[in-house]
């Protein structure tokens, strides 16, 4: 009697569950492409962080110009609205710097030696602060012993500065989100530091 | 006695820190708990309204087909600045990948002056404003200024011939994507913001490219 109840159960739980779940799924897709198409519409570069997906990816008028896979992802704080929010600033130890131009002292043997900030000069592990109280963190995904002291400084993060970050936020009533990312590799985590200027609109999803 | 006195003051006001710290780190996790969907995915927020299934998804079609239409119909030209490459696009297509040199990001002041140049390559989305045959170059003052010689007032003294290649592709504020005589430096970054691009692969994307295709430059 009680496997036959039990059977009777799951099979009508089963189905009411999946609706629900389709039914939430639309609505966050149909949030998304909404945001999404105003978006679309401005002549700007935007972002969607597809964190359920585990992607990044970099579009314009809907064309989808590159792609980040993401490795691992944390949160921490309040939920994200699907709405376009954009990033204010790029928060980093040793920010890159620009070579000065000294006028004069260039001849044709220099023009073969490059002095350029380039890739390999963007940091691969930084912070993105969005409207909103949001704050992104980025790093490459760290292998072998190797990754020993970035992991142990990342847990001492997540677990002293965040509370007390989320404290000060509340105090202030405000709201704080914090959403770790580890992307595949260095000059992935570092591509996406030069593509994502000040000012471009993004959407968290 | 004095230093026993000294010891336990500096211990009590280490306990005295250490106290306050945790006391702030338990309330921060407390607040935290409460708040966080605890590496869960995000819910949806409250205010962002529930929709009846059929009616959503079919509105979702509605939405994917409006941002689809957004898109280039013709070429496009996407360019990373990043890996300096660029790909002739139609559709999701790539139709020509090219090595190319992109902006140095290098700072120029001008000596004396108030006046200051970076050249970077600029990101977002542009437009073929120009298309030039064995096009000249008008040597702008940041040119002069950076070689240390006086800017000219005559403008024949600032024209330049055989600097551009063969072809050149303008799309707003003075830059474009033209050829180069330093072909061993494309692949590195270290224009005054213009693209370059090998002479082979500029007269496939001059022959591609008309007035108004689409440059989205990252």
């Amino acid at each position: 009697m009680l496997p036959s109840l039990i059977s009777l159960f799951i099979f009508l739980a089963i189905p009411v569950n999946i609706l629900g779940n389709e039914k939430a799924s639309d609505t966050a897709e149909r949030l998304l492409l909404e945001s999404e198409l105003s978006l679309a519409k401005k002549p700007n570069l935007y972002f969607i962080f597809d964190l359920r997906d585990k992607r990044i990816s970099l579009k314009a008028r809907g064309i989808l110009l590159r792609e980040w896979e993401i490795r691992k992802v944390r949160y921490w704080g309040n939920p994200v609205a699907i709405k376009p929010i954009a990033l204010t600033d790029k928060m980093v130890l040793l920010p890159p710097k620009r070579e000065r131009i000294k006028p004069g002292e260039s001849d044709e043997e220099e023009k073969y030696e490059v002095k350029a900030l380039e890739l390999d000069d963007m940091p691969s592990s930084y912070s993105l602060s969005l409207t909103g109280g949001i704050f992104l963190s980025l790093r490459p995904e760290a292998k072998g012993w190797v990754s020993i002291f970035p992991n142990a400084l990342n847990t001492l993060r997540r677990y002293t500065l965040l509370p007390l970050k989320t404290l000060w936020f509340t105090v202030r009533k405000k709201t704080f989100t914090s959403i770790e990312i580890v992307l595949k590799a260095q000059r992935e985590s570092q591509a996406l530091y030069w593509a994502f200027t000040e000012g471009t609109e993004c959407i968290i999803l | 006695m004095f230093k026993r006195k000294s010891s336990l003051i500096t211990w009590i006001i280490l306990g005295s820190f250490l106290l306050i710290f945790i006391s702030l780190e338990i309330a921060g996790h407390q607040i935290a708990r409460k708040l966080s969907n605890q590496w869960k995915s995000i819910p949806l927020e409250k205010n962002q309204v529930k929709m009846e299934g059929e009616k959503t998804s079919s509105m979702n079609n509605i939405l994917r087909r409006r941002i689809t239409n957004l898109s280039p119909r013709e070429y496009y030209l996407v360019i990373d600045t990043a890996n300096n490459t660029l790909y002739l696009k139609k559709g999701e297509k790539i139709i020509q990948k090219s090595v190319i040199s992109c902006g140095s990001g290098n700072i120029l002041k001008e000596p004396g002056g108030k006046r200051k140049w970076i050249f970077d390559t600029p990101k977002g989305e542009f437009a073929v404003k120009s298309k030039m045959k064995d096009p000249s170059w008008v040597k702008p003052d940041w040119a002069f200024i950076e070689e240390g010689k006086e800017v000219p007032k005559d403008i024949k003294d600032r024209i330049e011939t055989d600097y551009l290649g063969e072809y050149a592709l303008g799309f707003g504020d003075g830059y474009f994507i033209h050829g180069t005589l330093y072909t061993r430096l494309l692949g590195r970054s270290v224009t005054h913001g213009c693209i370059r691009v090998g002479d082979e692969d500029l007269k496939h994307l001059y022959l591609a490219a008309s007035i108004g295709t689409k440059i989205y430059i990252f």
